[in-house]
Formats: C-alpha cells, sequence, structure tokens
C-alpha cells in the first residue's frame, strides 16, 4: 500500500549474488585466498536460525539469495512501500571487523564498500549506503571511512554489535574520530556476538540456540556500546558526533538509562568528564531504529509510554529489516505508533539525522 | 527567628569529624571539612533514601576531561550509601537539584558549637 506519508526505511539489507560478482572487487593479490573461504571468510555463528534467516514469500532465482538483485530491493521495498529513502546495511559483510587477520578485513571491508556503490547505489538513486570498515584495525579503518566519505551516497558508517570490546574504549578513537570530521554518523548494528575474534554475548557464554542470541545477544551487545560510548565521555570528545544503533530492540532502553542516571549520581568520579546525565547526553546524539518492535502481548500503550521516558518519538527511526524473517512491515508498524508519532518516526527523525546527504527535497 | 542551640564541643569536631545532636525532633549533623577545616551543620538524613548522611566524606569534586583526571576546588559530601553528592553550603545534590538537604548556619564560641536550627 502506498499512501501519502513519506517513509524512510533506515536497515534495508542487500545479499551476495553470485561470488564472482563480489570476488571481482576484491584487490587482484587478495582474490583467491577469498574464493578459497567459505563465506569469503568471515567468522560464523556457532548456531542459526532453525529454518531460514529470510522471510520465505520473496520472489529470487533459485539458487541465490533474497534482495541480491538490486529490482527486488526496488520491487519489494522502495515500490511496493513508496520509501523514498532506503539505507542499505549490507548483511554477514558487517562481521568483517571479527575476522582474525585486519589485512584480510581491510581488503573485504574496500571490495564491499565499492561493491556497495557500483552495484547498488549506482544503479538506484533512491538508495543510500553504509561504509564497512575493519574496527579491529582503526588507523586503518580511520582510512577506509575517509575514502568512502568523499561520496555522498554513503550516509553513514556502520559497526556490527559483536566487537572486542564496547566501543566507548579508546583504541576506536581513530575511527570515531574519522566519522565525525567526515560529518558521517556511526550505525551499530547487532549481531557477530561471539563471532571470530568478538566477545562473547552478554558476559555469560556463548548460548545455544538461536533464540537466546535473537533474544539476548543481539540487545545486550547493543546496551554495552551505548553505556561504553556515553561513559567515555565520546560525546564530549566529538562533539557533532551522532550514533545509530540498529536492532538490539528498545523496551530495554529505559530501564538502561535509569540504571545508568542512577549510578553516575553515584559512581562519577571514575568518568568526571560527564557534567550532565548520560541520558541527556544520550538523546542530542544517538538515535534507535524501530526493528524488531516488541510484540507486547496487548501492552503496546505501557511500551510507548516507557519509550517516552526514554526520550521517544524524536529518538526513533524506522527500520523494517527487510528481507529477514522478523521484518516489520511500514504500513502495520503505521498502525501501532501513537498517532502523534508517526511522522517522526517514519520519516522526519530519519531525515535530520542523515541530514543533507539524503539530498530529500521537501515534500 | 530561629534560636541558636549548643550541639558539643569543637575539640570532637576535630577529632571525629562530625557530632550529631536532635534538636526539635530532627538529627542534625555539623562536619569539618578536612581542607580547610571549615564547619558545615546539614540534616542528617539523604533525601535519596534516608541515609545517615553526615557520616559521609566531604571531598574535592572530580572533574576532567575524556581520560583526563582533576579536581575542582568545590568540596562536596558524598552520602555514606549511596555516594551521591551534596553541596556542603546548599545542601543542592550536585547532580540532581531537585534534591537538597537542609542546611543550617554554624558558629563556634569559646571551643562550643552552635547551630540555628
Amino acid at each position: 500500500m502506498v499512501s501519502e506519508r513519506r517513509l524512510i526505511d533506515c536497515d534495508i539489507h542487500q545479499e551476495f549474488g553470485d561470488p564472482e560478482e563480489f570476488l571481482a572487487f576484491i584487490e587482484p593479490g587478495q582474490r583467491d585466498w577469498f574464493r578459497a573461504q567459505a563465506s569469503f571468510g568471515l567468522p560464523g555463528y556457532t548456531w542459526s536460525h532453525p529454518s531460514a534467516w529470510f522471510r520465505q514469500d520473496l520472489e529470487h532465482e533459485p539458487g541465490q539469495f533474497p534482495a541480491s538483485r538490486v529490482e527486488h530491493v526496488q520491487r519489494e521495498v522502495l515500490d511496493r512501500h513508496g520509501v523514498e529513502i532506503g539505507v542499505l546495511t549490507g548483511d554477514d559483510g558487517v562481521t568483517v571487523s571479527l575476522m582474525g587477520s585486519s589485512y584480510r578485513a581491510a581488503a573485504f571491508a574496500r571490495a564491499h564498500n565499492d561493491w556497495m556503490r557500483e552495484l547498488w547505489l549506482e544503479r538506484e538513486p533512491r538508495l543510500r549506503g553504509s561504509i564497512l570498515c575493519p574496527a579491529q584495525d582503526p588507523v586503518a579503518a580511520a582510512e577506509e571511512i575517509r575514502r568512502c566519505a568523499e561520496d555522498d551516497r554513503f550516509v553513514q558508517v556502520l559497526l556490527v554489535g559483536g566487537s572486542e570490546r564496547p566501543y566507548g574504549d579508546p583504541r576506536y578513537m581513530p575511527l570515531f574520530e574519522a566519522a565525525a570530521e567526515s560529518g558521517l554518523p556511526v550505525a551499530i548494528h547487532s549481531g557477530g556476538e561471539g563471532m571470530g575474534i568478538g566477545a562473547t554475548p552478554g558476559g555469560a557464554g556463548n548460548p545455544t540456540f538461536y533464540i537466546e542470541w535473537h533474544t539476548l545477544g543481539s540487545a545486550c551487545s547493543i546496551m554495552a556500546h551505548l553505556v561504553s560510548l556515553l561513559c567515555h565521555g565520546t560525546f564530549e570528545r566529538f562533539a557533532d558526533l551522532r550514533v545509530i544503533l540498529l536492532e538490539g530492540g528498545l523496551a530495554w532502553l529505559p530501564g538502561i538509562l535509569w540504571r545508568l542516571d542512577t549510578n553516575w549520581r553515584g559512581l562519577r568520579a571514575e568518568v568526571p568528564w560527564l557534567d550532565r546525565k548520560p541520558s541527556e547526553v544520550m538523546h542530542e546524539h544517538v538515535r534507535f531504529t524501530t526493528q524488531p518492535l516488541e510484540h507486547t502481548d496487548g501492552h503496546d500503550d505501557l511500551l510507548f509510554e516507557m519509550l517516552a521516558a526514554a526520550g521517544a518519538p524524536e529518538i526513533l527511526c524506522f527500520a523494517s529489516d527487510y528481507p529477514h524473517w522478523d521484518y516489520d512491515d511500514p504500513d502495520h508498524m503505521l498502525k501501532r505508533l501513537p498517532a502523534e508519532w508517526r511522522e517522526q518516526v517514519m520519516f522526519e527523525n530519519a531525515a535530520a539525522f542523515y541530514g543533507a546527504r539524503l539530498g530529500l527535497v521537501p515534500a | 527567628m530561629k534560636a541558636w542551640h549548643e550541639v558539643g564541643f569543637l575539640a570532637d569536631v576535630e577529632r571525629e569529624g562530625r557530632i550529631l545532636a536532635r534538636i526539635g525532633g530532627r538529627e542534625i549533623g555539623v562536619v569539618r571539612n578536612p581542607e580547610g577545616g571549615g564547619l558545615h551543620a546539614l540534616r542528617n538524613r539523604c533525601p535519596h533514601s534516608g541515609a545517615p548522611l553526615c557520616r559521609g566524606s566531604i571531598r574535592k569534586r572530580e572533574t576532567g576531561e575524556p581520560g583526563r583526571y582533576a579536581v575542582e576546588d568545590r568540596a562536596v559530601l558524598h552520602c555514606p550509601w549511596h555516594g551521591w553528592e551534596f553541596d556542603v553550603d546548599s545542601g543542592y545534590c550536585v547532580d540532581d537539584e531537585r534534591m537538597r538537604v537542609a542546611v543550617y548556619p554554624v558558629r563556634v564560641e569559646a571551643g562550643r558549637v552552635f547551630v540555628q536550627a
């Protein structure tokens, strides 16, 4: 259904098509290595979705992934829902910063960014891209960010939830500095927890089941990065830096902010550069995508009241997560959201967050 | 006009760091700033969750830039339970000004401490 409403989708996953199509973007000296690896050498999970990672109603060529051609994204997301701008986030590629070799990771990230530009952004003007970078080597990551930032169609740097340490750690400073200096926000998308060189999710060890990871692992890493960035004074250091947290859930947010603000009052001596409540800093610098908005068994009013206590609707931006199985349909989301939140969450907040790089024309 | 009440000996405050007295049903403490020796009288009840506030410690308030530590000249009283910081002159919780503990004038005469409450 396409209506008069304006819509920005902040999390569209495009998939790899023919492997050789991607390998063509890898530098020649490393191409054979990547060709010889399963999944291009990206680390894997010890658990997996029991049946399929993707929506099962999507049409695609036999033997190929859904969303592996720009026509799929046009037909199933942009045209179908009247999406004005769709932000591409890739998929497994985001775990590049968990590869054991930072040299391979740097080559993969460069190839992914060039693949993004040539096969996606060049072919569809409604799409915008995310810059992958090898976060395990923050200096190399900064170099890749600066290389790609020159193209206005890249609207953010993209990091993965799984990491060696939470992203406020000073080791990552060159990366955030490059993003801030380039005027690019940093997106952190859940995933990769416990993979490759990443820490285990949640501090209790690796889960057994995908259901455990999907409930906890993806949320815990996002919580950890949020708290870390705030405590390290990342936003005091880089006053123009903005961060968007993708697919980590939302219902926990007021609880974490209440805990953090309370602890800040008593433990501020550890982080004395924080001269105001962390939740206030968050409200100025951090946004969250909506998907997967928790199903509340009839308690949506309570959920939205809690989210309002955490700063909603200003902090929320719509995302569908197409083509994954836990996709949020934009028209269904419109019905769930409080009427007075809809324009902000579906369009205005993301338009303001990404700013001029979206190239939007006023309605 | 509130009355002045004698609450104890200066020597006791200097030795113990604080003295407590009950005035009109309220427990009031006189605490000594170890930096400079100034005396401050406050109600001995933290407005956050009821801790005996005057059992806390007075320290210079920490400040800094990200990754760099420093201290301000301003002294604050740290609650002995949760560590919330209170300005010893105004009684306000430094990090949440919706919260304030009552403070009282204090004076010393001939080695005896008086509080106006």
